[in-house]
């Protein structure tokens, strides 16, 4: 298209239309507005009740709970997890699920540890695993964005073949990691160093970094809160959309691969246990810090709340299905007390 | 004694600092059709909501439905009791659903005994009678969307008076409020509804009827009840009036002093040139655009004004038709290339389209604009406030916090948000739909203001609207669509007038 269109009226209005603002005197006390108790609560309720949740179990369990054996455990158990909930919350924060991305991680790990065991070396196996991502990410968005079926159901037909495709990968059995290269990639053999921790921290800073600091991360999320209204200013809804199921995609496929290293086997039916957390993390995430929008460090934090309390009714002898008990009830609760009060500041203000 | 259906008294509405009605005192006579007319913001879309159960009216005023004066306050399930029936434009029936079905939704199903089984063939014999009724050839088996828009609405008015329960004189008993049902019908089809309306009265019905078209009145129409500014103004017989004297009654005859902008065009240069723009509802429309001008565009709802500006930005593809941007093609496929060729819409519907309510203030300001923000890898947070900062002071948008969620601000202040957005990027013509739809009077004259700033650093502006006080006050020439195709137009002070567009828009010769 000939759309490259007569510049110079173009510059001269846009530069005038800067310097307008830059002239514009910028507002002093624009600091912080102190908050209330009750909005101090809708922020931070979920830290202080993970930050109670700590002291409750250190209090109960001096000896077992609180020693660096045991929270180092919990903070590389989560790390995985953690990856797949950032990869849960990019669809999220642009309006739509993605179901695939257990599945996406469960095969990647299978399909990763086939590749070592095949003899390809380490980069290789990395990167196949991480085409076969982009792969299933790109046929999402295909589905989603081009043809308009609706995400749910079209990540849920994705994670349903992907689930057929480990069975065929692993002919129905255990499969077992036989390089050790692979294995040291998230731990040092013989000492509590858990390498896992630090994919985790950076993959945390990068999609924070995107998501809050780059226009990229703002016209997501316009595109998720207001896609009518994003499209109409100019937005390309589409292609964020896109990216944000192909990134999503990535992410559970690079997770997939950490899997592999960490545990060094795969059962054919990996994948789908992974999913409900990955969602529990990113929504008590949208309850905190930001609440009311999809973001990573509430995520991080929601990830350890229900690590926390499993974790500690385990060790104070609880029997499984308590853990799955709480996980479910923190849900709720912490979701519907943001839902209420975040009710309530709307009403308040009409 | 006049057998009132139903009746208001002292009936005042305030939001905020605005009265949107002043003490109306007036009735709707049972048995007749009562047209209620108005302007824009004249506070007729305010009594019917007030009389559905959605508003609720100031203390000291009183309600009386067929002849029981209503205690305590109206709820939209109290206003359904008492037989107060609404037919909006869109009719509210589901369309995957049969025309049984949904009489049934409004009234019951019929089944054998609680929670049994429904009696379809029972349910569809007793919706075919309602139907024969009112001479509609459709089955009840139909699906609603399958029928065309015209049958559809009476299809509407047909269930609004099926009985639901035992009481058998529905037409005695209900009131039908219908709110422009013949907007967004065909000329050929509109006819079709009015006898449908007729036969409902000759049955006894009651009918509150909304409409802008004044020939419509004129036939219909047994009493006339005219708002202004939250006013009664006018409540009398229709039968002695003639078309112009139903026109300038609801306009008034005041027409305020407006500054008025009219310079000589036509030695600018032409901004936007369309050809044969054709779309779903446009047909081959053709029009110029200069340098400077403020176009407006008028004509009543589904005649394509919201289109035009949705195909001028990028929102909408046309079926047919060229459009020339100072002189290069201009084709655009998505809103963001018109934005990057320097076109930028203001959409009609602020809360869905114009802007994200749940985001805050600054990101509603600099969405669209952010790479501008974007220095060495990062988003300059403190740049782009100052930047919102700097929009929102020069377009007088009154702000607490920058960066609370725009839905914290009034209406206005939520428009001056958009339209700052959009002018702030429109290098060559910014295109606006309803711009001053639902703001106060105040906001209105900014607005308008911010429009006209805009227009005089040389650049194009196209003006949708319903609001004739907007063309008046604001545009140089006002193009008037009829159903997809441009059907009059006019330019300079003395063609346009409130007075004259009503006329029209209303379809009547000059």
């Amino acid at each position: 298209m000939t759309s490259r269109s007569p510049s110079p009226s173009t510059k001269r209005i846009t530069t005038a239309m800067v310097s307008t603002i830059t002239k514009a005197r910028p507002k002093p006390g624009q600091a912080r507005t102190r908050l209330g108790p009750a909005a101090f609560l809708t922020r931070y309720g979920v830290i202080v009740f993970l930050v109670l949740l700590v002291t409750i179990f250190a209090l109960l369990m001096p000896r077992t709970f609180p020693t660096s054996g045991n929270l180092m455990a919990i903070v590389a158990d989560q790390s995985i997890p953690i990856i797949l909930a950032l990869a849960a919350i990019l669809p999220l924060a642009a309006g739509e699920f993605d179901l695939s991305i257990a599945a996406v991680l469960g095969f990647s790990s299978i399909l990763s540890i086939a590749l070592s065991n095949a003899g390809m070396p380490l980069p290789l196996v990395l990167a196949g695993t991480l085409v076969f991502g982009l792969l299933v990410g790109a046929v999402n968005a295909f589905f989603v964005v081009k043809i308009g079926i609706n995400a749910f159901i079209g990540t849920l037909a994705m994670a349903t073949i992907l689930a057929g495709l480990n069975l065929l990968l692993t002919r129905g059995s255990l499969m077992t990691l036989e390089s050790e290269e692979f294995a040291r990639l998230t731990s040092v053999p013989g000492s509590r160093i858990q390498i896992v921790i630090a994919y985790a921290l950076v993959l945390v800073l990068v999609i924070w970094y995107l998501l809050e600091r780059t226009p990229f991360g703002r016209y997501l999320r316009a595109t998720g809160m207001g896609r009518p209204a994003a499209r109409l200013s100019g937005v390309r809804t589409e292609r964020y959309l896109t990216s944000s199921f192909v990134l999503a995609a990535l992410l559970a496929s690079f997770a997939g691969f950490l899997l592999a290293s960490r545990s060094g086997s795969a059962p054919p039916t990996l994948g789908p246990e992974f999913l409900l957390p990955a969602y529990a993390a990113a929504f008590l995430g949208a309850a905190t810090i930001r609440p009311g929008f999809f973001n990573v460090w509430g995520t991080v934090v929601g990830a350890f709340l229900l690590a926390v309390g499993s974790n500690g009714l385990t060790l104070m002898g609880a029997q499984t299905w308590v853990a799955n008990v709480f996980n479910g009830v923190a849900l709720l609760a912490a979701v519907s007390a943001s839902v209420i009060v975040a009710r309530r500041g709307v009403s308040g203000r009409t | 004694m006049t057998n009132y259906a139903v009746t208001c008294e002292d009936l005042s509405i305030s939001f905020g600092a605005t009265q949107a009605l002043k003490s109306v005192t007036t009735g709707f006579e049972r048995g007749k059709i009562t047209a209620l007319l108005g302007m824009n913001g004249s506070g007729k879309s305010t009594l019917i909501k007030v009389l559905a159960g959605i508003y609720r009216p100031d203390p000291g005023s009183r309600i009386t439905i067929a002849g029981s004066p209503i205690a305590g306050h109206l709820t939209p399930k109290r206003a359904h009791a008492l037989g107060l029936r609404f037919l909006h434009q869109e009719v509210g029936l589901v369309g995957p659903l049969t025309i049984s079905d949904n009489f049934a939704m409004v009234g019951r199903f019929r089944a054998p005994f609680a929670l049994g089984p429904i009696a379809q063939r029972e349910q569809d014999e007793y919706v075919a009678q309602v139907l024969q009724r009112f001479d509609l050839p459709v089955h009840p088996q139909t699906k609603v969307a399958d029928l065309s828009p015209t049958l559809r609405t009476m299809v509407g008015m047909a269930r609004a008076f099926q009985h639901d329960g035992e009481d058998e004189d529905v037409f005695a008993r209900n009131v039908l409020v219908l709110d422009e049902p013949t907007a967004s019908l065909p000329a050929d089809e509109v006819h079709a509804v009015m006898a449908t309306v007729e036969r409902l009265r000759d049955h006894g019905g009651t009918v509150i009827y909304v409409s802008h078209r004044t020939e419509e009145v004129k036939r219909l129409a047994d009493n006339l009840i005219v708002l202004r500014d939250g006013e009664l103004v006018v409540e009398e017989a229709v039968a002695h009036l003639q078309i112009p004297d139903i026109v300038s009654r609801v306009v008034g005859q005041t027409i305020a002093a407006k500054e008025l902008r009219r310079t000589d065009l036509s030695g600018t240069p032409v901004v936007l040139e369309v050809n044969n723009l054709q779309g779903t509802t446009l047909q081959d429309v053709s029009l110029q655009i200069r340098a400077g001008e403020i176009l407006g565009v008028a004509g009543l709802v589904g005649c394509g004004r919201s289109e035009l500006i949705r195909l001028l930005s990028g929102a909408q593809r046309p079926h047919q038709g060229t459009m020339q941007l100072n002189g290069q093609p201009y084709q655009p496929t998505h809103p963001g290339t018109a934005v990057k060729r320097g076109v930028v819409s203001v959409p009609q519907d602020r809360r869905v389209e114009g802007c994200i309510l749940s985001m805050a203030t600054n990101d509603n300001l600099t969405m669209g604009s952010l790479d501008t923000f974007f220095k060495g890898g990062l988003l300059r947070l403190k740049s782009e406030s100052l930047s919102a900062q700097g929009l929102a002071e020069t377009y007088q948008v009154k702000t607490g916090d920058i960066r609370s969620p725009i839905s914290t601000l009034s209406g206005g202040n939520q428009q001056k948000v958009v339209i700052a957005r959009a002018a702030s990027r429109a290098t060559e013509v910014l295109l606006l739909d309803e711009p001053t739809q639902g703001v106060d009077a105040l906001a209105k004259q900014e607005i308008w203001n911010i429009i006209r700033g805009f227009a005089a650093t040389g650049k194009a502006v196209v003006v949708a609207s319903t609001d004739f006080d907007e063309f008046v006050g604001l545009c140089d020439r006002v193009i008037v669509l009829d159903r997809g195709a441009i059907a009059a137009s006019a330019a300079g002070p003395d063609e346009i007038t409130e007075k004259q567009l009503a006329l029209l828009c209303a379809g009547a010769d000059q």
